[in-house]
């Protein structure tokens, strides 16, 4: 089942003595188009966070029943035990499993990277919370004292406390100035993208501020009057939750959140998912935009929003998902990761050391013209000061 | 999942270029777009290129330079002509036919295909027509390089008076294989018809000198890659040396090299000389003189650009790793130190007088910083994407009596720069003659300060710069005019310069109000310009209100004075004025100032200066020689040593410790306040300047024992103190933290410091766009497609429309 | 977000429950101007009302109200030497009134949206408007208190380009320049004589909501929601100095023509006094109102200043006054106002009883009352009292179908009637149960609430509108009529105002007219045809067994109007199971007197249905959810009855 890729020594060599200890680099082996799943998988090996809890998962679970974030753990325990340094590993067990969840992955399609990773992230926070709730019955136990139930069963997994955040749109009254807001949560951030900006810009977007006048004029509580108002929508005032202090039930979270029931903090992962698939109604099909969009090694948030608790947080960028060619079901996926301070791109079963300046060629075009890209679709910043809480 | 938008729609054709846009001193046209890349590609030698992606291709850069000694009559008369009519509008001497009606041409370029040599390392090929077969080159003193992929050019730069016809034929056009020029640089000192002195480097990491018009000049430096591998990220001539360049590279290093020095061929070895926080120093250890002379190790990630100040005292750096660091050059100390919003910065300028840097970087913003306060100052939002290229316009840039108040001051003052990049401005270098200006107000009141560096590498150095300044002045008359006439010109121009001059550049229609004590004095506006990735041109104003908004978030403001006194130099700078061609600034109210401060200097160590007003350099440099002698006494001994000034009072460097100077010294008005000043100041709403002067030197004589860096409110700090002086601009933490920077004056919070939105924002290329230089007639712009446009400044353009 | 609408509003009758007269301000005063050949204030309210003061020798008189708009009166302007008043309001009109005598003399309806500001120039006696609609009108004061009824055509000349809604504008008292302040965040200088514009100044960063010229127009003045007062040359189109005295927006700026000092107030509250005569911008403090401050005006000897705030009491507050050097308040702040105009309270909440016809507010002096919509009128002032307690003490188990939405924007109760989500028309009731026919009368009908009010708003119209006829008596619709002084509104939903009139005054011959082309076609079918009633609402509903186990036999599909009680549903169950088994009644001789709820209990979601409980009532109080209504009925054995 393992195999030494052609590469691996060379990488070895390569890498000489700053080899970092305790780190692996195992290319994944594809089982036809399963790149969309290598890539991803990569990439969220190398984010630490995630790594360690699902390393976590699998010491705290010696035999548990088959799901698939056992199957995960599996995979990221045997890779980090592997005698080697570099080589390559198959994930059969882990795509079998994933083949059996889902039907629209028992093929062997080329799939949208970003919705396995969708996918993956709310499989294993359902596991978790089904694995919690079997673990202590009396919590499933129907109309045993709903408030106990809710605050028990309901706190956070770790797959909130890496991912989710709140998205705030501000409405504001344009004649007494006064400001309310709504919330949304989300795991991860779908970016419109634009013809040379950066991601920074496409998060930013003051384009997106919607202005309620003419007809459609907002009805201010406070001056008792239909009145001008802005509406800054979506914006990324990311707020995040503390996990002692909230309460997660997914109907109830706007409600619970206007009660000021939360502790905003921004994510240890911001994923940032650019949105490069787009309906062409003339072509009755997506097609990709290359468009050139920069983004940066490190990134901080413009626009967090006013009480966020922490709302300085730097974040370096750790992964890239990159989809390679020209349309949303044809073309690859594959990842380049940092470790230890150096770049790292996974293609399947490859493992290459890059120049950080080489990030510059997944940026995406400058030209509109359609053809074959290789762009970054899937970035994964992770905030600084993880280590250091 | 939550989705943001992004604003435009992602299958949008594509938007439409602007060909103008217009401020308030009115509207900027295009009038040539050359384009060298599209002829090009037909070639066959592109197809050889390895490196096709324009993603990792260089930028595409442009050096200017102007002919020392050959002042153009047509520049000269052009600029007369506009100054003696004020007001009335475009020259005359525009050549007919110099713009087509669409404002745009483009035009082919019929360079011959010329073979690649594979004969030397740097793989090159060679065309240039003879230059007698190309007429341009007699019509203009302006030459440019620019670099396009493996391509570079030198071509005579028409402006936008000419026809670009005259484009077609490069003075020299060099063609590389294996590796790429990245950036290039002028030595202005040594441009003439017959010969001028090019460094290039490249992607490799090597450099070459060539001489492009008499090619007898072909030298390369680090060949063999010994000394930096990574490429070459920026490339500049020291301020007035004809033999030393400075090369800063991916790796972060940055090198001093020295044209007459031979390159070893075995790896330098070097030993710390000097080191500060997160950098290093290293002179190269060897028994014979060699290249490189020194090597800098700055900070953690690739260099990405340096800038000399115009005074040619301070070298401010921009990193990958986020940080500006302003370093004395001389004593390589480190001066002052900021930090982008996040990611890389990847371009500094320096203001025209020296007291302001801006960067530009990965956050997309353009950050103005306050060398004196040693604190972000204001934030320019409005690219979408990456700064590549910020530049002060000096041309429209007027300075006021920009003082901070006390709240804000640096605790410490540092800096020495004691000639005014207005008098030692490009025309003692001959990069480009900049026969501008000088308005004043007819009260005096307004400083409309005359600029000079038209590029941030036309630096100069430092003390020969006035008297040189004289000879370049006058075209080729070697003999400074006598002051009484610079008086008595500025003075029959004093009623009509402010309204009328150009580079006021105030809109005719607009109306001047006389009546109002606040109309006649102008504030301080600076202009800068900014290109990006998002191929877009943004001008930002900064203005007096902005500069002064105080540090910290907006808050109640009642009863606290936005800024209370100005301090000395304030009042000093706000009673020169400028003449017109002469660049001599004569201190009419104040002329016994710098006599004031002459017979404190000897007690004085050089601590007790900053970044000095312009005007106020100007002023002892022009009237008063005693001042001058002691005024510039730090001067960089390497800056000088080539330098044939005639002056004599610039180049008596002795080191800057020891040297007195501080005739015009700005003192922190916190710093003052401390010693006992600042009752003195509150009340002196008359600002009498010999009390003012008087202040200022105590406080240096009680503060002599620190050197130029030590750290302000400290007092007795040992020099060079790293830590002393991060502490004095209120950075008590480790350099590696960024985190911890947020929220100091280093690093404010977005809502700390104002956020202005651009002047003028305009999308103006499909390419991102890569330099952008104001001269003064136009602003020059290129993309990575290797666009050349110049844009024609209000009036320049409209007579030939 | 909200949708688009598409195509023409509806249209709607609004009126506003108030007293015959209102001589004080209801809400915030937004525009205040001084007189001085007469020493009058005329202010501007948010109530709609412009009111004028007579404030000479301290005294404060009031003399008249111009009572003609019928949203908030954004600005005023004082032209022709205090002769006339221009006005601009939401209502999207600008009036110009005669000052003196308080009337209105022509209404411009040239505005789309909002008129949010006026400006004046004095020495060419022209004022601009403009607003939410971004456009800019010159009108020559002239020409505009020339116009008679049959020369009443004004042409007047627009400034367009501007990219967002207008909050300020300032006019040189020459009348060449103009600046507008915008959402756009620059001031957009206008030549007047040449129609265009000459210059943006760009600085704010956020809405501009007041804006001053000085004498000459060379420098301007601008406020902004930035926080931040903004002096700029226009010469230099440069902004030279920023005064930053205010924790939040600035709305209100007022200087002499010399600039020498600005007075300005805003969201926070603080009235601040900015020395300009030197660069240091020296701020002080006069004073802090209890409001967010919206209106300044200056009396003309610089002593003091009226300030209008969100309340609608106004002030005025003393300068500091010139001392040697500089500028000298008597005391820092903390000082008295010199005189007050004291304003009426604000209602600010308001609740619909489950009748839909009372409506309970609360005022900003925390005064609890009951009003009548039905009737137009105040029932009952609680006082201080618990809005919530009060409320909750009121509500009741009955449902009946909203008919009426309610406005509070003049601070007053305003009824709009509309077929909308709310249809006018939707609310059957019995007139006995609600009030309108005795307890013990015999006699009872279904009325229809809007019908009815309708019917008595436009009382006078109809009384006349048959001309060869006696006029009908009143009370019109037969049950009641409404106060004569009550203003009613024929204009689009939340927009533009079409006609505005008395009910008193309906029935005169020049309102005949403008009602007859104003009146919209379903209100009209209400009143004149006396023809079709609105239609009965019906719903839709199972009735079925109660069985043990849960599931339903068998169910039953009715259709019956919404206000029909349990009652009768209960009866319906006896005839039905008399049909369908008649031997089970027969056993019991006195079936037919047993009264039909002791015979039969009904059920909606396990909760017993009571007798008089309306059909409407269950489908909403507990029913609730979407679905069809399900009611379960059993019979009680009549074994257990004869026990």
């Amino acid at each position: 089942m393992m195999y030494c890729g052609t590469n691996a020594s060379q990488l070895e060599k390569e890498i000489g003595l700053e080899f970092p200890n305790n780190e692996r680099f195992f290319g994944l082996a594809n089982f036809g188009n399963t790149c969309y799943s290598n890539s991803v998988l990569q990439a969220l090996y190398f984010c630490k966070p995630f790594r360690e809890k699902v390393l976590e998962y699998k010491a705290k679970n010696k035999r548990p029943k088959e799901t698939l974030l056992s199957c995960l753990a599996d995979l990221f325990y045997t890779i980090t035990t592997q005698k080697k340094k570099v080589g390559s590993i198959a994930p059969k067990k882990f795509i079998a499993r994933l083949r059996k969840e889902k039907e629209e992955f028992d093929n062997y399609l080329q799939q949208d990277a970003h919705e396995f990773l969708n996918f993956l992230i709310n499989r294993i926070n359902e596991i978790i919370l089904a694995e919690r709730q079997s673990q202590n019955p009396k919590l499933s136990k129907p109309g045993s004292g709903p408030d106990l139930n809710d605050s028990k069963n309901q706190e956070p997994t770790w797959v909130h406390e890496i991912f989710q955040g709140i998205l705030t749109s501000e409405t504001r009254c344009l004649n007494c100035e006064t400001v309310s807001s709504k919330d949304e949560d989300f795991l991860d951030l779908q970016v419109d993208i634009d013809q040379n900006t950066s991601i920074t810009h496409c998060l930013r977007c003051f384009s997106n501020m919607e202005m309620l006048c003419g007809d459609n004029k907002f009805k201010c509580d406070n001056c008792c009057s239909y009145q001008e108002a802005q509406v800054i929508l979506k914006t990324c005032s990311l707020k995040f939750y503390h996990h002692n202090d909230y309460k997660y039930n997914m109907t109830k979270l706007c409600l619970l959140l206007q009660k000021r029931m939360r502790v905003k903090k921004l994510p240890v992962i911001l994923a940032l998912h650019l949105k490069r698939f787009k309906y062409v109604e003339q072509y009755n099909r997506h097609i990709k935009v290359s468009h050139r969009v920069v983004f940066p090694l490190e990134l901080r948030l413009f626009n967090t929003s006013d009480d966020a608790v922490n709302p300085d947080r730097l974040y370096d960028l750790v992964a890239v998902v990159i989809h390679c060619g020209s349309g949303p079901n044809r073309g690859h996926y594959i990842s380049i990761v940092k470790s230890h301070g150096f770049w790292l791109l996974f293609d399947d079963d490859m493992v290459d050391k890059i120049d950080a300046s080489a990030i510059e060629d997944f940026y995406g075009l400058t030209s509109n013209v359609q053809k074959s890209s290789e762009t970054g679709y899937i970035l994964f910043y992770q905030s600084k000061d993880y280590n250091n809480t | 999942m939550a989705s943001i938008g992004g604003g435009g729609d992602a299958g949008n054709s594509r938007e439409e270029l602007k060909s103008q846009f217009t401020t308030r001193e009115g509207t900027y046209r295009l009038t040539s777009a050359v384009e060298f890349s599209r002829s090009n590609r037909s070639l066959s030698y592109v197809t050889n290129n390895t490196n096709p992606a324009p993603g990792t291709s260089p930028p595409v850069r442009l050096s200017f330079v102007t002919l020392v000694g050959s002042r153009p009559g047509v520049d000269v008369a052009a600029s007369e002509s506009r100054s003696n009519s004020p007001g009335s509008g475009p020259p005359e001497t525009s050549s007919p036919g110099a713009m087509t009606p669409s404002g745009v041409t483009v035009i082919s370029n019929n360079i011959n295909n010329v073979p690649v040599n594979n004969g030397e390392s740097l793989l090159m090929s060679h065309n240039s027509d003879h230059h007698d077969s190309n007429p341009d080159i007699y019509s203009t003193p302006h030459r440019f390089c620019v670099n396009m992929g493996k391509e570079l050019y030198v071509y005579p730069y028409m402006g936008c008076r000419k026809d670009v016809d005259i484009i077609s034929k490069p003075i020299d056009k060099r063609v590389y294989k294996g590796t790429n020029p990245t950036c290039h640089d002028f030595n202005s000192l040594a441009a003439t018809q017959e010969s001028l002195l090019l460094v290039i480097g490249f992607s490799g990491g090597q450099i070459q000198l060539v001489d492009p018009i008499s090619k007898e000049v072909n030298k390369l430096f680090n060949e063999e890659r010994v000394v930096d591998k990574t490429r070459v990220t920026c490339i500049r001539w020291i301020p007035n040396s004809l033999t030393q360049f400075l090369v800063s590279h991916g790796s972060g290093h940055m090198y001093l090299y020295n044209i007459d020095n031979p390159s070893g061929t075995t790896s330098p070895s070097y030993q710390v000389s000097k080191s500060g926080p997160s950098y290093t120093v290293y002179n190269c250890k060897s028994k014979t003189a060699r290249n490189p002379v020194t090597r800098w190790t700055i900070g953690d990630g690739a260099i990405n650009e340096f800038a000399f100040s115009p005074c040619g005292q301070f070298l401010a750096v921009v990193s990958q790793d986020g940080f500006l660091r302003i370093i004395r050059y001389d004593s390589h100390e480190l001066v002052g130190i900021t930090r982008s919003y996040f990611g890389g910065l990847l371009c500094v300028c320096w203001s025209p007088d020296s007291k302001y840097v801006c960067v530009g970087g990965e956050d997309d913003l353009v950050t103005l910083w306050s060398f004196k306060e040693k604190r972000v100052v204001a934030r320019g939002q409005g690219h979408k994407s990456w700064v590549s290229v910020v530049a002060f316009d000096p041309f429209t840039t007027t300075y006021g009596d920009i003082e901070v108040s006390e709240d804000c001051a640096g605790g410490e003052t540092t800096g020495n720069c004691s000639h005014r990049h207005l008098s030692n401005d490009c025309h003692s270098s001959g990069v480009y003659s900049c026969d501008s200006v000088t308005t004043s107000g007819t009260s005096c009141a307004n400083q409309n300060v005359s600029c000079s560096s038209c590029q941030q590498n036309s630096v100069s150095g430092s003390g020969k710069a006035v008297l040189v300044n004289h000879v370049n002045n006058n075209a080729s008359s070697s003999s400074p005019p006598p002051s009484s006439a610079n008086v008595n010109n500025c003075a029959s121009n004093l009623n009509n310069v402010n309204r009328s001059s150009r580079h006021s550049r105030t809109s005719d229609s607009m109306r001047l109000s006389v009546s109002e004590p606040q109309t006649t004095r102008i504030p301080a506006c600076y202009r800068v310009g900014s290109v990006g990735q998002d191929t877009q041109l943004c001008l930002w104003d900064l203005t007096e209100d902005v500069l002064k908004h105080p540090f910290g978030k907006s808050r109640p403001a009642s009863r606290v004075p936005v800024s209370d006194t100005s301090p000395c130099i304030v009042h000093s700078s706000s009673k020169i004025c400028n003449s017109h061609h002469h660049h001599q600034n004569i201190n009419i109210s104040n002329t016994n100032m710098p006599n004031s401060n002459n017979s404190i200097v000897s007690n004085c160590t050089a601590v007790c200066n900053s970044v000095n007003h312009p005007s106020d350099h100007r002023e002892d440099g022009e009237g008063n020689t005693t001042a001058a002698v002691n005024g510039s006494g730090t001067q960089t001994a390497t800056n000088t040593a080539s330098s044939t000034s005639s002056s004599g009072n610039g180049t008596s460097s002795s080191h800057n410790s020891s040297s007195g100077h501080s005739h015009h010294g700005i003192l922190s008005l916190r710093f003052a306040g401390a010693l006992g000043f600042g009752g003195d100041k509150e009340k002196s709403k008359d600002r009498e300047p010999g009390k003012e002067h008087k202040r200022n030197f105590s406080l240096g004589s009680s503060s002599k024992t620190e050197k130029s860096s030590g750290s302000g409110g400290k007092g007795g700090g040992p020099a060079g103190g790293a830590a002393n002086f991060l502490a004095s601009i209120g950075i008590s933490v480790n350099l590696d933290d960024p985190m911890k920077l947020i929220g100091t004056q280093a690093c404010p919070r977005l809502d700390e410091c104002p956020l202005l939105e651009p002047l003028v924002c305009k999308k103006i290329s499909h390419e991102r766009l890569t330099a952008l230089i104001f001269r003064e007639e136009s602003i020059v712009t290129t993309c990575q497609d290797g666009i050349v446009c110049t844009w024609a400044r209000p009036g320049d353009a409209v007579s030939q429309l | 977000m909200t949708e688009e609408r598409v195509g023409k509003r509806k249209t709607q009758v609004s009126f506003t429950i108030r007293a015959d007269k209102e001589p004080r301000h209801h809400s915030g005063v937004s525009s205040i101007k001084y007189d001085p050949t007469t020493d009058r204030v005329h202010s501007a309210g948010r109530d709609g009302v412009i009111r004028t003061w007579s404030v000479g020798k301290g005294q404060i008189r009031f003399i008249h109200a111009m009572e003609h708009h019928t949203d908030w009166v954004n600005d005023i302007i004082l032209t022709s030497s205090g002769k006339n008043i221009m006005s601009g309001s939401n209502d999207c009109t600008v009036k110009l009134w005669n000052a003196q005598k308080g009337f209105c003399m022509s209404t411009l309806r040239t505005h789309k949206d909002y008129v949010r500001a006026l400006a004046y120039s004095k020495e060419k006696e022209m004022v601009a408007s403009a607003g939410f609609d971004r456009a800019i009108y010159l009108w020559d004061v002239n020409t505009l208190t020339a116009l008679t009824a049959t020369k009443n055509t004004v042409t007047t000349a627009a400034l367009t380009g501007s990219k967002n809604s207008i909050y300020s504008l300032a006019m040189s008292p020459d009348g060449n320049t103009l600046v507008s302040g915008s959402t756009e965040k620059v001031l957009r200088v206008w030549d007047t004589r040449r129609y265009i514009k000459t210059m943006k100044l760009k600085g704010h960063s956020d809405n501009v909501k007041a804006l001053i010229l000085n004498w000459d127009g060379s420098q301007c003045l601008s406020g902004s929601s930035d926080g931040t007062i903004k002096l700029w040359a226009l010469g230099q189109q440069q902004c030279i100095q920023t005064i930053r005295c205010h924790t939040q927006g600035v709305w209100a700026l007022a200087a002499p023509e010399s600039f020498q000092f600005v007075i300005s107030g805003g969201k926070d509250c603080r009235l601040q006094f900015t020395d300009l005569r030197n660069n240091n911008c020296h701020s002080t403090l006069i004073a802090v109102e209890s409001h967010p401050i919206l209106s300044l005006c200056l009396s003309p000897d610089l002593t003091m200043i009226w300030v209008g705030t969100t309340d609608s009491t106004i002030r005025a507050w003393p300068l500091p006054q010139m001392h040697g050097e500089g500028y000298v308040s008597d005391e820092e702040y903390a000082g008295q106002p010199l005189m007050e105009i004291e304003g009426a309270p604000a209602i600010k909440q308001y609740s619909v009883m489950s009748d839909k016809r009372h409506i309970l507010t609360k005022d900003t002096k925390g005064h609890v009352q009951l009003y009548d919509a039905l009737m137009a009128l105040k029932v009952e002032d609680l006082g201080p009292a618990d809005f919530d307690e009060e409320v909750k003490k009121r509500s009741r188990s009955i449902y009946v179908p909203s008919w009426f939405s309610v406005g509070l924007h003049t601070a007053m109760v305003t009824i709009h009637l509309a077929q909308d989500e709310n249809d006018c028309l939707g609310a059957w009731v019995s007139a006995k149960d609600v009030g309108l026919i005795p307890d013990d009368s015999d006699q009872d009908q279904k009325v229809n609430y809007g019908r009815l009010l309708l019917q008595a708003l436009f009382e006078e119209w109809k009384r006349y509108s048959v001309t060869d006829q006696p006029p009908l008596d009143p009370p019109v619709n037969g049950f009641f009529s409404i106060a004569g002084h009550t203003p009613c509104v024929i204009g689009e939903q939340g927009g533009k105002t079409m006609y505005r009139f008395l009910v008193r005054d309906a029935g005169g011959e020049a309102e005949r007219a403008c009602l007859s082309e104003a009146i919209p076609q379903w209100v009209a079918e209400q009143i004149i045809d006396d023809g079709q009633p609105p239609k009965f609402i019906k719903i839709l509903f199972f009735l079925t067994p109660h069985t043990m186990n849960g599931k339903s036999l068998k169910k039953e599909r009715l259709f019956a109007n919404d206000f029909i009680s349990m009652r009768k549903v209960m009866e319906h169950v006896l005839e039905k199971m008399e049909e369908e088994n008649p031997q089970s009644t027969t056993g019991s001789v006195s079936g037919a007197e047993v009264p039909a709820e002791e015979r039969v209990r009904l059920y909606c979601l396990d909760t017993l249905l009571k007798p008089d409980m309306d059909l409407r009532t269950v489908r909403h109080m507990l029913w609730k959810g979407p679905g069809d209504l399900v009611i379960t009925y059993s019979i009680i054995k009549p074994e257990r009855l004869s026990l």
